[in-house]
């Protein structure tokens, strides 16, 4: 099933990255994407969480997981399943390269409490707003309490459909 | 008997390694996790901070394993360590 959703044009020029270096993209397969939505979908009335890996820019492996502080404010990515998803990834020869998280009553845009406890400023931060009908998805860096926004492009592509859940 | 004191690698992540040298492995010696991270944070003292360490609860945002466990399921940082044990500490994912 999927869900609709908008992706606003990004405003970050590439160049505001040149002092943070990291990713100034984030490629996702179709599959992946719509298995995010779905899931901080599934999550209401609370934000639903996850992490996704890959090579370099590209999302390879996604991972739908346990939000250990379920509230419609807050997320923790339960730890062993962060721990599993770390694991998995590294031997599937990727790496985590980003987390995705929603936005129950509010923009996709990160709040205090992303930027405070942003603690992988080599990551992509995915939000997912589901304060519309429509679900509204931008990715930033958060890098030293700064917040910049990256590309998405979602790839109509086929990717292998395992290990997108390690819990 | 009293257990032996043994060096153990300790895996940090990108965002402690300005407190370490940029390394990203750091060798520590202990007979505990607690130890082993006392003996990192003695030599590195900025570390303390950069992975709040306070007292002797683990961090709420902060995961430490031991060996693929997570040391709060085990004996938290009196977790005994042994030759050849690896330990990975992994900020916690989280936000609202």
């Amino acid at each position: 099933m999927t869900f609709a959703y908008k992706i606003p044009e990004c405003q970050t020029s590439p160049s505001d990255f040149s002092t943070m270096g990291g990713l100034s993209h984030v490629y996702f397969a179709q599959t992946w994407f719509d298995r995010m939505i779905a899931h901080v979908i599934a999550g209401l009335p609370n934000e639903a969480c996850g992490l996704f890996a890959g090579t370099g820019e590209q999302v390879e492996t996604l991972y739908a997981l346990t939000n250990a502080d379920p509230t419609p404010q807050s997320y923790l990515v339960e730890p062993r399943e962060h721990f599993q998803a770390f694991k998995d990834s590294r031997e599937k020869g990727q790496e985590l390269l980003g987390c995705f998280h929603s936005h129950v009553r509010s923009q996709a845009y990160p709040s205090m409490t992303d930027v405070r406890q942003a603690a992988y400023p080599d990551w992509a931060y995915v939000i997912v707003s589901l304060q519309e009908e429509v679900s509204v998805v931008r990715a930033f860096r958060i890098v030293d309490e700064q917040i910049r926004e990256i590309s998405i492009l979602v790839k109509d592509i086929s990717v292998e459909d395992t290990g997108s859940h390690v819990r | 008997m009293q257990e032996a004191t043994v060096a153990v690698e300790v895996q940090l992540p990108a965002q402690l390694r300005e407190f370490v040298d940029g390394q990203t492995v750091i060798e520590g010696t202990g007979v505990t996790v607690g130890e082993v991270l006392r003996d990192i944070v003695g030599r590195y003292p900025a570390l303390e901070e950069g992975l709040g360490l306070k007292g002797d609860d683990i961090p709420k945002y902060v995961n430490i394993y031991l060996d693929d466990e997570d040391i709060r399921y085990l004996d938290k940082f009196e977790t005994s360590v042994s030759n050849g044990s690896q330990v990975v500490i992994m900020p916690a994912v989280a936000g609202g």
